[in-house]
């Protein structure tokens, strides 16, 4: 019986081939699946006509389709994981091309992987071809460099999507507009540098952490340093070298790293609390614009 | 050309294929790659949905469930899913030549989880084999399992008075042999020798158990401790509010220190016995990833 399976399975494929195959899977099966929202039920249809459908650009539209209902599911990252399996494929012409690392980047960006999202943005910028995901790379690459903080380039990129769309001159000036105003100087998000920070406080001890605008926590710093200086030169003062020596100094060490280390958490929640802000606001006004 | 016609037909009768019963032959078997495409993609969720649309079908050909449970429990296994891999692979029947390898790898994943009794179990209740080597296979990874359950009569039993043929497991059986000696020989160290040791001096106890490193950092910490406190009953007298802290701090870390050493023996032991346990549990796994690759 167990060395039956060999020659049934061959017995199998040789009748299977001969008589031609069932049809197992329909297109339109996973796209009323999909209209009707049952997204991994057409996620799943789409993976069975990807599999059973030999034309390579039919399997490229399912593999997209498939991504796009993890994406309509929420789960952006497994629609990237979807779209990464046509990365390979050498095939692919340059418009393939930009509407998969388009679609890439904006599940990456969704995911909130803005390093690996931009550099699917920086690959389209490298093709020689202009359509609407080129432009659309654009827009997307300024709201990444938006949330790296990096507002002189999204400034740029924003003004580069306004001048390669075909919008009406109307909607180009309010959008420049838009741009212009927010991205002025004097409004960026105040943002505060770590390194300078971090200098700072070993400089002069809790300055740093008056620099992230934490005057209670510098407050507190300060006088622990200090209560710990005091107590070292108290001991020797009574003549208790080895307790100065060793104790006195671990509690100075103990609290000068430690005013210097906290900034590591506190400056960047102070950069995300503030630039978050901004950005929420430019995006919402931006796309309110871009819809209109 | 008609005799040739007669021969397809009476192929076609002799296989009883009716159009309705052939096409269902066809969509199953599609079914079948389908649900192996998903596996191989690790799109797990989907692959147990569609293996459980497929064993719905009451007329399904068991070869195929058989086949399922298989490379299911395979794809789980190389992803480190073990609970799952263990699921599938058991559930592969003896009508596959799959079986041993899924009932093997089956038995080796609860080893490997600790639960010795259930690997066993199923190690004996693999069917004898005319494979003689597959029933060596067997013989060696009882004697295994045996050892890791402490039960060296058995192991002895299986593993000394049987002459093992197949090279891979001759190797193998020769190092079990070596851990077993191993086994029996990691006695528990004396706590209260290693407390009073700590006693004597800081760290000397955990020197007796073997943990050089833990000794010196000991040796530093309470000397530190005791200098400071030392100084402090010196300068201030034993009444000074200092010299009470610092003498409670090297106090604490004195007794932390022998209380330390007597529960490192303990630990230690069971350090090493981890580390013989894993021994065992990679030389019982070596003959199969042999046998089966």
């Amino acid at each position: 019986m167990r060395t039956s399976t060999i020659y049934w399975l061959a017995l199998k494929f040789l009748l299977i081939s001969f008589f031609g195959k069932a049809q197992l899977f329909s297109i339109e099966k996973a796209d009323s699946l999909f209209e009707n929202r049952a997204y991994l039920l057409a996620a799943t249809e789409y993976e069975r006509c990807y599999f059973f459908i030999k034309n390579d650009s039919v399997r490229f539209d399912m593999v997209t389709k498939r991504a796009n209902c993890f994406k309509k599911n929420g789960d952006f990252f497994e629609s990237y994981k979807n779209l990464y399996r046509l990365l390979n494929n050498e095939l692919l012409n340059d418009s393939s091309k930009a509407f998969l690392w388009y679609e890439c980047a904006l599940n990456l960006y969704l995911s909130k992987y803005y390093n690996d999202a931009e550099k699917y943005c920086l690959r389209i910028a490298s093709l020689p071809i202009s359509n609407k995901n080129t432009v659309n790379a654009n827009l997307l690459h300024g709201f990444i460099l938006n949330e790296k903080n990096d507002y002189f380039q999204a400034n740029y990129k924003f003004l580069d999507f306004i001048n390669q769309s075909d919008f009406a001159l109307e909607k180009k000036e309010n959008l420049k507009k838009i741009v212009s105003s927010s991205y002025k100087k004097e409004n960026f998000p105040k943002l505060k540098s770590l390194k300078k920070a971090r200098r700072l406080s070993k400089i002069i001890p809790g300055a740093g952490l008056f620099y992230a605008k934490r005057h209670g926590k510098a407050l507190t710093n300060i006088s622990l340093q200090l209560l710990a200086v005091g107590y070292t030169v108290l001991n020797l003062y009574l003549g208790n070298y080895i307790t100065a020596a060793t104790v006195g100094t671990h509690l100075i060490r103990l609290f000068y790293t430690g005013g210097v280390n906290q900034l590591n958490e506190i400056i960047p929640l102070y950069n995300y609390k503030n630039s978050r802000k901004y950005n929420d606001k430019f995006k919402d006004t931006f796309l309110n614009e871009l819809k209109r | 050309m008609k005799f040739k016609v007669f021969i397809f037909l009476f192929f076609l009768k002799n296989f009883d294929l009716n159009a309705q019963t052939f096409k269902d032959s066809i969509r199953d078997f599609d079914n079948f790659n389908f649900i192996i495409h998903l596996s191989k993609n690790k799109l797990f969720t989907e692959a147990e949905t569609e293996a459980e649309k497929l064993f719905s079908n009451s007329f399904i050909n068991p070869l195929y469930k058989d086949s399922v449970h298989y490379f299911l429990g395979m794809e789980y296994y190389n992803e480190k899913k073990t609970n799952e891999a263990l699921k599938h692979l058991t559930e592969v029947s003896d009508n596959v030549f799959f079986y041993y390898k899924a009932h093997y790898l089956a038995g080796n994943i609860n080893a490997e989880n600790n639960k010795i009794d259930s690997a066993i179990a199923i190690y004996k209740s693999i069917e004898e084999s005319t494979n003689n080597s597959l029933n060596e296979l067997n013989r060696f990874e009882l004697s295994g399992l045996y050892l890791l359950n402490k039960n060296y009569q058995l192991f002895d039993s299986l593993s000394k008075n049987f002459k093992f043929q197949t090279p891979e497991i001759q190797e193998e059986i020769q190092n079990l042999k070596n851990y077993s000696i191993i086994e029996q020989k990691i006695k528990r160290k004396s706590p209260f020798i290693a407390g009073t040791l700590s006693a004597i001096l800081p760290g000397l106890g955990k020197v007796y158990t073997g943990n050089n490193g833990q000794a010196l950092s000991s040796f530093l910490t309470c000397g530190l401790f005791g200098i400071v406190a030392a100084e402090n009953y010196l300068r201030m007298g034993i009444k000074h509010p200092q010299t009470i802290f610092f003498s409670g701090l090297f106090s604490l870390f004195y007794i932390g220190n022998i209380w330390g050493s007597a529960v490192s023996v303990q630990l230690v032991k069971i350090e090493k016995q981890h580390e013989n346990k894993h021994n065992i549990l990679v030389s019982i796994k070596v003959p199969i990833n042999k046998f089966f690759r």
